[in-house]
């Protein structure tokens, strides 16, 4: 069988003394799109920070992307493996323009699914036309659509989703779903973290639920939607 | 009065090319370099030795500024960067590099005010519009100017501009996309370093060099960049004109009130608009 493209094992993760992840294990596989439910506080966040080692959190386990154990690797070299992030809050530079945003983060792929600045301003003419103004003074939704294109330029093979449900208009979320769903043809595996279960339900293929800290449950979104009884249990709807 | 003001734009121009690499390794690497005034008078000291033993000024600039650089290489490799993070304990290095490298200079070259004669080719006046000017006023001017422009261009219309103003609003974010920040971090502070150093000569021409001098010259720095705002580039233009002028206005008209002068528009700023002029703050 072929190997996970990402495999977290036993993952343990701390900010100062608090043990936020406890043994947390899960696999993403090339081109699937994953996603990790849970209520707020839960960790979901966390562990998205913990797979690149942002915020210096302590980190203890494994991660293995592409069989090379990445843990002890400093940010920007496992961001160069081919992890790009969307970070909650979308963390755009004021100091920079949309286009710049784009043009630094750009990292050339030569292929034929390869993600340019341009790819980008095509699949969102909205900030297009906005390519000049500072990226933190759009509205939300071009805020995150700016976010996506920054990873999408990267040509990773794998994004790192956080929250992008947060703080956008509902047409906005339709967009991001559509986007999500179109990665897998675009080569592009996905580990996305909400809160909205109809955003994630529609964008992922495999749903990982998370309870203080541990991963309590896994299923297909398939069987995840019939579940009533998980859906109340663990996320409370 | 014109000659004041002439004067007060020579510094002016002085402090800024102290101040621009200073305010920019700040932002960045959220280090306050309190050892940015040793590197100045560092600079200074080393192009008069450079002097005396190789006889061309313009060599002993280069060097100087060349020296300064490794001394700021040295400071942010193997200091700065064990302590990354800790604010409190890489201010101290900074105040101990500052500390050492002044006891050191004392040691190398003494005590006594020292100054570097200047090249004979920017001795004497110039005539520009009807006004006598020295020519080394001109001379400071123009290069602040070359300076200010190439660090423009720098930060506005390359990729590495672009990681550095990226690098001053979210340095974590920009490993994300990539980028070795550290790498980066090191590049600003020798870069920082080099312009002190370059400064240090060009000052230690224009003004005397003593002990105390590199406390001054970083009371100086620090005005401007609270004053003007900081990692703004335009601030740190606008903050080393405001000083320059009120100095040399301030020694001719009111000497006595001269560093109140000079300290009262920063209190202002502080309590008005305490990200500075042209400041965003940091996040």
């Amino acid at each position: 069988m072929k190997e996970p493209l990402l495999r977290v094992k036993n993952l343990n993760a701390y900010y100062d003394k608090a043990h936020i992840l406890q043994d947390v294990s899960f696999e993403v596989n090339d081109l699937e799109r994953v996603t990790i439910l849970g209520r707020n506080g839960m960790g979901k966040s966390t562990l998205l920070k913990s797979i690149l080692g942002l915020q210096n959190i302590r980190r203890l386990g494994d991660i293995y992307f592409e069989k090379s154990n990445i843990i002890e690797q400093q940010i920007h070299e496992t961001a160069n493996l081919g992890i790009a992030y969307v970070p909650q809050g979308w963390q755009l530079f004021p100091s920079l323009s949309v286009d710049e945003h784009l043009k630094m983060a750009y990292r050339p792929d030569p292929s034929d699914h390869e993600w340019t600045p341009e790819a980008v301003y095509e699949l969102f003419p909205e900030i297009k036309a906005r390519y000049k103004v500072s990226g933190t003074k759009l509205s939300g939704g071009e805020q995150q659509m700016l976010a996506i294109g920054r990873a999408l330029v990267r040509n990773p093979k794998l994004i790192l989703m956080d929250e992008p449900s947060e703080g956008i208009s509902t047409f906005v979320i339709e967009r991001v779903i559509e986007v999500c769903q179109e990665l897998t043809q675009r080569k592009i595996a996905l580990l996305l973290v909400e809160q909205n279960l109809n955003l994630a339900l529609r964008a992922a293929q495999k749903v990982y639920i998370l309870v203080n800290g541990r991963m309590v449950h896994q299923a297909t979104v398939e069987e995840f939607k019939e579940d009533k009884e998980s859906q109340n249990k663990y996320l409370g709807v | 009065m014109l000659l004041t003001l002439i004067n007060g734009m020579t510094l002016a121009a002085l402090l800024f090319i102290i101040a621009v690499g200073f305010n920019l390794s700040f932002s960045l690497l959220r280090v306050a370099n309190l050892a940015h005034g040793a590197f100045y008078l560092f600079g200074g000291y080393i192009g008069l030795s450079m002097l005396n033993h190789l006889g061309s000024w313009w060599l002993a600039l280069v060097i100087g500024g060349l020296c300064t650089a490794f001394l700021a290489f040295i400071t942010e490799f193997f200091l700065l960067r064990k302590v990354r993070g800790d604010n409190l304990r890489e201010t101290l290095v900074t105040l101990s590099v500052a500390i050492i490298v002044a006891d050191l200079m004392i040691v190398v070259w003494g005590g006594n005010p020292k100054s570097i004669p200047y090249p004979e080719v920017l001795n004497g006046f110039v005539q520009l519009f009807n006004v006598t000017i020295p020519k080394y006023s001109v001379f400071i001017l123009a290069t602040s100017i070359l300076i200010g422009l190439l660090i423009w261009l720098l930060l506005n219309k390359t990729k590495m501009g672009m990681v550095i103003r990226a690098g001053v609003d979210h340095f974590e974010m920009v490993s994300v996309l990539g980028t070795n920040i550290q790498r980066v971090f090191t590049g600003m502070f020798v870069l920082a370093g080099f312009l002190a150093g370059l400064a240090g000569v060009i000052g230690g021409s224009y003004l005397m060099m003593s002990p105390g001098e590199d406390w001054r010259i970083l009371t100086y720095a620090l005005l401007i960049i609270i004053l003007g705002g900081m990692g703004s580039f335009g601030g740190s233009v606008v903050a080393a004109f405001i000083i320059g002028l009120i100095y040399s206005f301030g020694s001719v008209h009111v000497p006595e009130f001269q560093l109140f002068l000079m300290f009262t528009p920063v209190a202002l700023v502080l309590i008005f608009r305490p990200k500075g002029l042209f400041g965003r703050g940091l996040a």
